[in-house]
């Protein structure tokens, strides 16, 4: 016997109150109706002959308090959700895995055939059924019917989403502490995947390897200045398990769903291809691109990204700033000078004349440094990889270092005279890096230059981003190696969908432990509880049945 | 004179009403004034009652001398002496018959009082003996119309008292060395001992007896008490108490106890050919009354 909803100190510290609340409860039952009559002889008569003087009519006060207990007692035992199973039984937990592999071909309505068709091998009290979503969740528990189990799988598909079976069959042993499961998997996992200790890993149902494939593994946009126009650059890079190069016109694309002349894509080498000189509006707008052909795993032939909207910045200017700033914040469109609305401050001095504003950018010749103060301290990774994307390759002499220090309130200082000596020199690298730093010091996301399909992009602040997997380097685990030696990758569709793999894996507890109860016994334990309760009602306190 | 005051208890009209009635008893004691009530004595009166032999000592005037002249020998015609009749009210004051609204004690003093009022307006001898837990004799008895408010003074101030026993007052009664009367015992008869001692104890009075019965709506039926669920019956004369659940098997066996309670009761009264009225106390007196001489239940 276990509890699904509260833990086990809960459910008895709820019964001992219950009983306790009860039994204050009687003491404020009504008392009886006191009636003052000539003689009570006739009714001690009557006592002696009526059937209400049946032996377990004296108790009826306890029996009615017992009754009650019971009835309490079952209601919040269901309520806690209490469960009986065999506890030396192993317990069977069949995984059906809906991850973006599962789409290629009939594998989903095979691997739903396979499971319907195990399910009976098992009791129905040591069974449950895991759907491998993105946040693996338990639909259905143990004493369900294979009738319902099979129901229940109908609506069921496959989405664009990464396995989460490896990181779920880590956490088995938590989650099933001292019990002995056996795990059917069904799905496309990785062949040499070894189960925990204790676990029995069973692969009922692997699909067969994807043959023939065609798709998008990567996709990007670049955003920058175009004759004081803010403009994106879209690029993708496509894959075939055939050699044969693509060609533009092999992709379709649209923006905000309209088509885009064939002749605006520009193949590069290695199936990469660029669209150029998007310009940006004022509101997002969504690009698509899409493989014009058909082969055995679909979810990799479309793919959208959505550009960012044309931004605004309004900013301060402390007096004496070098004339290089000046002019690049005059130049830029997207920054306007305007004191009584800045969100950013640009200061040579850290003194009274600097304007008080949300952030603030000084200047601090004293070290060829630049440094980001933050209060999250998840954004030192995500600044350091940034920093080597785009200044990586640099001379260390010409480009400052950089170093993220902890801070209550963001703040960046550089040295604004050694990168003005670089502009000087003709070169472009500082005005970017304070293009993005002002951009980072108000929180609008800054879309890096090239985005992989199923890489992180650059997370808010605030939102609890672990720094590790920040930079770990995004796997794409959904790949199969065919017969013949063939790779088929399995990508992903946007963006948003990686951040929900991301946020899967925050939060896999939670879903883990969001369990529903069992429905028979729920069901039963309100009945019976309900039934105790006429029972009362009419035994007792009608006395219909004296 | 006392009787020119109105007595609170004496309702004008009623007594005016229970005026056409009369206490007739088929042969009342001998011994009493001459009235209106035939007796087994011989004597003074008005109605021819039979000859006898002249002895000596016999009322001269009695002689019938036409017989004389026919037979030579003397006779004396004898009357049939009418005497008054001793009504005997035995008044119950126990604590069961204040304990309702409106009392059972309540109508029991205005029913002695009607009945008393009957038997001082054809000039027999009324005494009041109130009973609780003992019988009390103290009260002279009382003869004329001008001794209904004496009576409605002997009738007016008597406490609630409880452990009430009315076969000890029967007993008690029944023993005293009176004119053989009318007894009107009023009461509720609830007895803690049972209706069989009460019976026992009635049939001890050789008299003539009128029984009233005190009873009230929620006696036959418990609904009128307008209660349900638990009660508790708190006895109006002792400690005890009746807890229970008024379900309609209880309320079943009680109606059950109620009416063998009567039963009894109406037996008696029927195989002795003693009078018997059950009194409302909540309905209005004089109309049961008046069904009390109509059906001739008066011995």
């Amino acid at each position: 016997m276990s509890f699904v909803n509260f833990p086990f100190w809960l459910v008895v510290t709820g019964i001992l109150s219950l009983v306790a609340l009860l039994y204050a409860l009687q003491h404020l039952k009504a008392q009886p109706v006191i009636l003052r009559v000539a003689s009570v002889q006739l009714w001690q008569e009557a006592l002696q002959h009526a059937s209400a003087n049946k032996f377990w009519q004296r108790f009826r006060h306890w029996l009615g308090f017992l009754l009650a207990v019971l009835i309490a007692l079952l209601l919040w035992l269901a309520i806690s959700g209490i469960r009986f199973s065999d506890s030396t039984k192993p317990l069977h937990i069949f995984y059906l895995d809906t991850s973006v592999a599962m789409q290629a071909g009939d594998n989903m309505a095979e691997a739903k055939a396979e499971l319907v068709a195990k399910l009976p091998s098992s009791s129905s009290a040591n069974r449950e059924l895991w759907i491998g979503d993105a946040v693996p969740a338990r639909i259905l528990s143990a004493d369900s019917s294979n009738a319902v189990l099979a129901a229940s799988l109908n609506t069921i598909q496959a989405s664009s989403h990464l396995s989460a079976f490896t990181d779920w069959l880590e956490r088995v042993p938590t989650l099933y502490a001292g019990k002995s499961v056996v795990v059917h998997y069904f799905g496309s996992a990785i062949n040499d995947l070894a189960a925990p200790n204790g676990i029995a890993l069973q692969k009922d149902f692997i699909p067969e390897p994807v043959s023939v494939n065609a798709g998008i593994t990567a996709i990007g946009q670049q955003r920058f200045m175009v004759k004081n126009e803010q403009v994106s650059r879209v690029t993708f890079t496509l894959l075939s398990t055939s050699d044969q190069p693509f060609q533009p016109n092999d992709v379709s694309v649209s923006i905000n769903d309209r088509p885009v002349d064939v002749s605006r894509i520009v193949a590069l080498p290695d199936n990469q291809f660029a669209i150029s000189d998007i310009p940006l509006t004022e509101q997002p707008q969504r690009v698509t691109v899409a493989v014009n052909n058909t082969d055995d795993f679909a979810a990799d032939n479309a793919a959208t990204l959505i550009l960012p909207a044309k931004s605004q910045i309004f900013v301060a200017l402390q007096r004496g700033l070098p004339d290089w700033v000046t002019h690049f914040v005059d130049a830029n469109p997207q920054l306007t000078v305007d004191p009584e609305r800045a969100s950013v401050s640009i200061c040579i001095n850290r003194d009274d004349t600097c304007p008080a504003s949300g952030t603030t950018l000084f200047a601090d010749d004293t070290s060829n440094k630049v440094t980001f103060y933050t209060p999250v301290s998840a954004e030192q990774s995500r600044l350091q990889k940034i920093w080597r994307a785009n200044y990586g390759d640099a001379p260390a002499d010409n480009m400052p270092s950089v170093q993220v220090l902890n801070a209550e309130k963001k703040s960046v200082s550089m040295p604004l005279t050694h990168l003005g000596n670089l502009i000087a020199n003709q070169q472009a690298e500082p005005l970017l890096l304070l293009s993005m730093t002002i951009n980072w010091l108000i929180d609008l996301p800054v879309v890096p230059a090239y985005l992989a399909v199923g890489e992180l992009p650059p997370m808010p602040e605030g939102e609890g981003l672990a720094g590790d997997i920040a930079i770990k380097p995004f796997p794409l685990t959904a790949t199969q190696t065919g017969a013949n030696g063939t790779i088929a990758i399995a990508s992903l569709q946007s963006p948003a969908v990686s951040l929900q793999v991301v946020t899967a894996d925050e939060s896999s507890d939670t879903g883990e432990s969001d369990i529903d109860a069992d429905f028979p016994w729920l069901t039963i334990i309100i009945l019976i509880a309900l039934g105790l309760l006429v029972v009362e009602w009419l035994l007792i306190q009608r006395g219909h049945w004296a | 004179m006392a009787g020119d005051a109105v007595h609170p208890l004496i309702d004008a009209e009623l007594i005016e009403q229970v005026q056409q009635f009369s206490l007739r008893i088929a042969l009342a004691g001998k011994g009493g004034r001459l009235a209106e009530q035939k007796t087994s004595a011989k004597g003074q009166g008005l109605e021819f009652a039979d000859y006898k032999p002249y002895v000596a000592g016999d009322e001269l005037r009695a002689i019938d001398w036409h017989i004389y002249r026919r037979l030579g020998r003397l006779f004396v015609r004898v009357f049939e002496e009418q005497q008054n009749l001793p009504v005997y009210i035995l008044l119950d004051h126990s604590a069961s018959l204040f304990c309702e609204t409106p009392s059972r004690f309540s109508a029991a003093q205005r029913c002695a009082l009607a009945l008393g009022a009957i038997a001082l307006q054809q000039q027999d001898a009324v005494r009041v003996f109130p009973f609780a837990d003992k019988l009390n004799n103290h009260f002279k008895a009382l003869s004329g119309k001008h001794q209904l408010f004496t009576l409605a003074e002997q009738l007016q101030h008597h406490q609630p008292v409880n452990d009430s026993d009315i076969t000890a007052a029967l007993t008690e009664f029944a023993g005293y060395p009176l004119r053989k009367g009318l007894v009107i015992v009023i009461s509720d008869y609830f007895n803690n001992s049972g209706m069989s001692a009460v019976l026992d104890a009635l049939s001890l009075v050789q008299h003539n007896k009128l029984l009233i019965q005190l009873t009230q709506p929620w006696d036959a039926d418990p609904r009128h008490l307008q209660a349900s669920g638990d009660v508790r019956f708190e006895d109006a004369e002792s400690e005890v108490t009746v807890d229970l659940q008024l379900s309609p098997a209880v309320i079943k066996a009680y109606t059950e106890a109620y009416q063998h309670f009567n039963q009894q009761l109406s037996q008696y009264a029927s195989d002795t050919g003693t009078g018997l009225l059950q009194l409302d106390a909540s309905g209005a007196i004089l109309a049961q009354l008046s069904a009390l001489f109509e059906k001739g239940m008066v011995a």
